[in-house]
C-alpha cells in the first residue's frame, strides 16, 4: 500500500496522474502483483525459484521479530534473531542475482554486491549498538546518520538502484524473472523496503529517547509510511550513480561516520 | 577564395586527372574521373577540407552499360557539394577511397551488397546491409531485379550452436534502443574495451520501392516522411529539395517559410524527446517526465500549423500543401513564449543534477581529428569542435532570413553533445519566431512543373541529429535512383571510439548521445521476415564470429 503512496506521490511531483482513482492510489501494487501471480510460471531453474521464496520467508520473519522487539525492547536476544534474518534475507537476494546463467544479472548481482560491502558491515553493526546500547547522543547522533543513510540505499531507490538499472542492464538482477517469481520478488523488495523504513522509524524514536514508552510500536506505524514517502520523494530528486562512483562515496561517508562513533566511545570510555 | 574560384580549381584538378567536368551548378559541380584517379581526387578533397557526404552505388547498365558510384563530397566553408562519379562493366573492380576517406567505408560497403559491386578491398568483409542468409548473387538495387522480389530464406544456415564466449549483447529489443539493433560491448570489469556493432535488422525498402511502378514524384514525399518518425518531415524536405534543384523549379518564398518553420518544430521536439530519453537513461525520471510534459505544446503547435502532430504530409514538389493564417501564427507565438520559458527553468536544474553532470562529463569521449575523419553530423560534430551546420554552410529554404548561431563544444564527451541540443533547442525557438513574424505573401506551390530524366542533384537538411542527404538521379515519372543518407548512418561508425576506455553504466548514454534513428538508418531493402524462431536469434551471434576474425 505503501508502494502504491509513493508512486501517487512521485507522480504528482513529476506531472503525472500516477494510479487512477482512490481504491488503484492506494492498491496499485497489489493490483500488480495479483497480475504477475496470474501469469505463466516459467522457471529457469528450480534452485532460484527455492532462493526467491526463502527470502520472501526470512524477510516476513525479520518484519515479525522486528515488530516482537519493539514492543518488547528489554529481550535483547530478540534483537540479535532479527538483525540475523536480516542478513540471511539480504544474502538470498544476492545469492539469487549470482545463481542466475545471465550477463546483466551477473553485473547486477555485482553491483549489489558493491554497494552492500560499501553499507552492510556498517549499518548491522550501528544498529546493533543503536538497539542494545544506551549512550549519549554524541554517540547516538552519528549512529542514527549511518543507520538512515544505510536505509536510503538499501532500499533500492536512486541514486543506489545500479543493480536493477533497468536502461542500463536490462533490470539486472531481476531479468530472468516473470510472472509469479517476479511477483514474490518484488513482494520481498516491498517488504525489505519496509522493514528498513520501519528500522529508521524506531532509530529516529530512540534517537529522541522514547523507546520506552508503551506507545513506541504505535508511533513507529505511524512514522514508517511517512518514511517510506519522503524516501520516495528523495528518490524523484537525484539521478543513478555508476559503479566506480557510488560504492566509494558511500564508504567515504560510512567511514567519516564511523570515526565519529569511535570518538563519542573514547569520548564515553573517558568519562566512565 | 570565393565560390568560383573554387570550382576552376576543381575543374583544373579534374583535368589534370584526366576526368571531365559533367555540370556545374549552383550548389553542386559533377564530375567523373577515370577510376584508377579516384583515390587521388578524394585524397586532395578531403585535404582541402572537404566532408565526405556518402556515396551511392547506381545500375546505369540501361543508359550506358555501366554501373557506377558517386561519391559526394561537401566543402562545408563554401556551400558547395562535389560529385565524383567512377563506373565500370559489370565485374570490373572499382577503387576504394576508404583507406583516404575513412568514412567512405560504410557506404561503399553498402554498393558492394546492394549492385554486386566489386569494390578492392572489401572482398574478404562480411555483408554489411544485406542478412547473413541472403541468396548468393541477388541484388536488391540492381534495376532488374523486381521490388517485391522475395527470398525463399534459408534457415538451415542459422542451425549452427550459439558460441560459448559472448560478449555483452545490448539488443536487439535491449530497454535503451527503442529499435531493434544490435551493440556487443566486450568488457573488462565495467570498462567497454571494444564494440561490435551490426545493424540494418528493419529493412523496408525505401528506396527500391521509389523506383517502383507504384510511387511517383508527387507521392515518394508521402513515402520519405515515412523514413522516419521523430525527423520524417526532414526526409521529405530533403526529397524535395533534391528534385527541386534537379528540375530547376523555383518555390515561391512562402513555401520556403513553412518548410523552414515545420523543420525547426521538428527539430525543438525531438530535442525535447532526447532531453527525456537521456533524463531517463540517467535514472533522472523527473527529467524525463518534465522534458516530455515542455515537449507536448510544441507536438499540438505541429498539430495546430499541419494538421497533424506527426508524419505531417504537407510537403509536395515545388511547395507545401497546407498555408498557415494569421491566427494560427499568434497561437504559435504564444506557444513558443511560454515553451522558451518552462524550458529555461527546467534546463538549468537539469544541467545542475549532480549524477547528470558527473556521468555525461569526461565519458563517450570523441576527439576532433577522429569526428573529422568520419565526417560525423549533427550536434555529434559540434559536441566534438566541428562547426558543421548545413542550415549555415549550404542555406536552403527561408533560413538565409533567419538570424541565428551554431552551438560548438570542443570538449566531445557525453556533456557537449547534451549542451548542443539544450543550445538549440532556444536557437530554433528564436528562428521559428523570426520567420514566422517575417511569413511573407504569396503562393505556396507553383502550379506545374517538368522533371527532365537524367538530371542529377544532392538535398542536404540539417536534421535534429544532423545533415541529411538525399541524391537524387531523375527518371521518367520517378526517380531514376534515389539515395538516402540519414545522419545517423553517418554518426553510428563513431560509435566505437566513443565507447572504448568507457564505463559500462555510461556505453548506453554514449549510444543515445548520437541521438541515433535506426529506423532512418535501416531503410535499405525489402526482405521477407524468416520466422523460424530461435534460430533467428542464433543470426544475432554472427557478429562475434565476425569480430573474432
Amino acid at each position: 500500500m505503501y508502494d502504491s503512496i509513493e508512486r501517487k506521490v512521485k507522480a504528482s511531483i513529476q506531472s503525472r496522474v500516477g494510479p487512477l482513482g482512490l481504491v488503484r492510489s492506494f492498491l496499485q501494487s497489489w493490483f500488480d502483483l495479483a497480475k504477475l501471480l496470474s501469469k505463466e510460471l516459467v522457471l529457469t531453474s528450480y534452485g532460484i525459484a527455492l532462493i526467491t521464496i526463502l527470502e520472501l520467508l526470512f524477510l516476513a520473519i525479520t518484519v515479525l521479530t522486528l515488530q516482537v522487539f519493539i514492543l518488547a525492547p528489554q529481550l535483547q536476544w530478540i534483537a540479535a534473531l532479527f538483525l540475523t534474518f536480516l542478513s540471511i534475507s539480504s544474502a538470498f537476494s544476492l545469492l539469487r542475482a549470482v545463481c542466475l546463467d545471465n550477463p546483466f544479472s551477473s553485473i547486477g548481482a555485482f553491483r549489489e554486491f558493491y554497494i552492500t560491502l560499501a553499507v552492510e558491515g556498517f549499518f548491522l553493526s550501528s544498529l546493533a549498538m543503536m538497539l542494545l546500547l544506551e549512550g549519549s547522543v554524541m554517540l547516538r547522533l552519528p549512529l542514527f546518520c549511518i543507520v538512515a543513510l544505510s536505509c536510503y540505499v538499501l532500499s533500492g531507490r536512486t541514486p543506489f538502484d545500479i543493480a536493477e538499472a533497468e536502461p542500463e542492464i536490462a533490470s539486472g538482477v531481476y531479468i530472468e524473472l516473470s510472472g509469479p517469481l517476479l511477483a514474490i520478488a518484488t513482494y520481498s523488495l516491498h517488504i525489505k523496503r519496509y522493514v528498513l523504513a520501519e528500522i529508521l522509524s524506531y532509530a529516529l524514536l530512540k534517537l529522541i529517547g522514547i523507546t520506552s514508552t508503551s506507545f513506541a510500536l504505535l508511533v513507529v506505524l505511524l512514522l514508517t509510511p511517512i518514511t517510506w514517502i519522503i524516501f520516495g520523494v528523495i528518490s524523484v530528486m537525484l539521478g543513478r550513480t555508476r559503479v566506480d562512483v557510488g560504492p566509494i562515496t558511500l564508504l567515504k561517508v560510512m567511514l567519516i561516520l564511523m570515526l565519529f562513533v569511535f570518538i563519542s566511545m573514547l569520548l564515553m570510555v573517558r568519562q566512565a | 577564395m570565393s565560390a568560383g574560384e573554387v570550382v576552376k580549381e576543381i575543374e583544373g584538378k579534374v583535368v589534370e586527372l584526366g576526368g571531365i567536368v559533367e555540370s556545374i551548378t549552383e550548389t553542386a559541380v559533377f564530375v567523373e574521373v577515370p577510376r584508377e584517379r579516384v583515390r587521388e581526387l578524394a585524397d586532395w578533397l578531403y585535404n582541402s577540407g572537404a566532408f565526405l557526404k556518402t556515396c551511392a552505388g547506381v545500375d546505369e547498365r540501361s543508359i550506358n552499360s555501366k554501373f557506377a558510384v558517386y561519391h559526394i563530397f561537401g566543402l562545408d566553408e563554401k556551400g558547395l557539394d562535389v560529385v565524383v562519379k567512377i563506373s565500370g562493366l559489370e565485374g570490373e573492380a572499382l577503387p576504394s577511397i576508404a583507406d583516404a576517406v575513412p568514412a567512405a567505408e560504410w557506404c561503399e560497403l553498402e554498393a558492394r551488397d546492394m549492385l554486386g559491386l566489386h569494390i578492392l578491398g572489401h572482398e574478404a568483409k562480411p555483408r554489411h546491409v544485406l542478412p547473413q542468409d541472403w541468396p548468393e548473387g541477388v541484388y536488391p538495387l540492381r534495376k532488374d531485379l523486381s521490388y517485391d522480389y522475395r527470398p525463399s530464406g534459408n534457415a538451415e544456415k542459422f542451425s549452427e550452436e550459439l558460441p560459448r564466449e559472448v560478449g555483452l549483447p545490448i539488443g536487439p529489443y535491449h530497454p535503451i534502443l527503442h529499435e531493434p539493433e544490435y551493440f556487443e560491448l566486450y568488457v573488462e570489469g565495467e570498462r567497454v574495451v571494444d564494440v561490435f556493432y551490426r545493424g540494418f535488422h528493419v529493412h523496408r525498402g525505401i528506396e527500391k520501392l521509389a523506383e517502383s511502378q507504384r510511387f511517383t514524384y508527387k507521392t515518394i514525399p508521402f513515402l520519405a516522411e515515412r523514413i522516419c518518425g521523430i525527423c520524417g518531415f526532414v526526409h521529405s524536405s530533403c526529397y524535395v529539395l533534391a528534385v527541386e534543384r534537379a528540375a530547376r523549379i523555383e518555390v515561391p518564398e512562402r513555401a520556403q517559410f513553412i518548410r523552414s518553420i515545420v523543420l525547426e518544430i521538428e527539430r525543438i521536439h525531438s530535442h525535447l524527446l532526447w532531453l527525456g530519453i537521456a533524463a531517463h537513461i540517467l535514472g533522472y525520471d523527473a527529467g524525463f517526465m518534465h522534458m516530455w510534459r515542455i515537449r507536448e505544446p510544441i507536438m499540438l503547435l505541429a498539430e495546430l500549423l499541419t494538421g497533424s502532430r506527426k508524419t505531417y504530409g504537407i510537403n509536395i514538389v515545388g511547395g507545401v500543401r497546407r498555408d498557415m493564417d494569421e491566427s494560427k501564427k499568434k497561437r504559435a507565438l504564444d506557444v513558443l513564449k511560454n515553451v522558451r520559458e518552462e524550458y529555461k527553468k527546467f534546463v538549468e536544474v537539469l544541467t545542475a543534477v549532480p549524477e547528470i553532470v558527473k556521468r555525461a562529463t569526461g565519458t563517450g569521449v570523441l576527439p576532433k581529428s577522429d569526428a573529422r575523419a568520419l565526417s560525423v553530423v549533427g550536434p555529434t560534430a559540434r559536441g566534438s569542435g566541428l562547426k558543421r551546420d548545413v542550415r549555415k554552410d549550404y542555406p536552403y529554404f527561408a533560413y538565409k532570413h533567419s538570424s541565428f548561431k551554431v552551438p560548438v563544444y570542443s570538449e566531445g564527451d557525453n556533456m557537449a553533445r547534451l549542451l548542443v541540443r539544450v543550445d538549440e533547442v532556444f536557437e530554433s525557438i528564436s528562428i521559428v519566431e523570426q520567420l514566422l513574424d517575417a511569413l511573407p505573401k504569396g503562393p505556396i506551390a507553383v502550379e506545374s512543373y517538368e522533371i527532365p530524366p537524367l538530371r542529377k542533384a544532392v538535398g542536404t537538411v540539417e536534421a535534429p541529429r544532423g545533415e541529411d542527404v538525399h541524391f537524387i538521379i531523375t527518371g521518367h515519372g520517378r526517380p531514376y535512383r534515389w539515395r538516402v543518407r540519414a545522419p545517423t548512418y553517418q554518426n553510428i561508425p563513431a560509435l566505437k571510439v566513443m565507447l572504448r576506455n568507457t564505463p559500462l553504466a555510461d556505453a548506453f548514454l554514449t549510444i543515445a548521445s548520437i541521438d541515433p534513428c535506426f529506423s532512418c538508418t535501416d531503410r535499405a531493402i525489402v526482405i521477407r521476415d524468416v520466422r523460424s524462431g530461435s534460430r533467428r536469434f542464433v543470426g544475432l551471434f554472427e557478429g562475434r564470429r565476425y569480430a573474432s576474425r
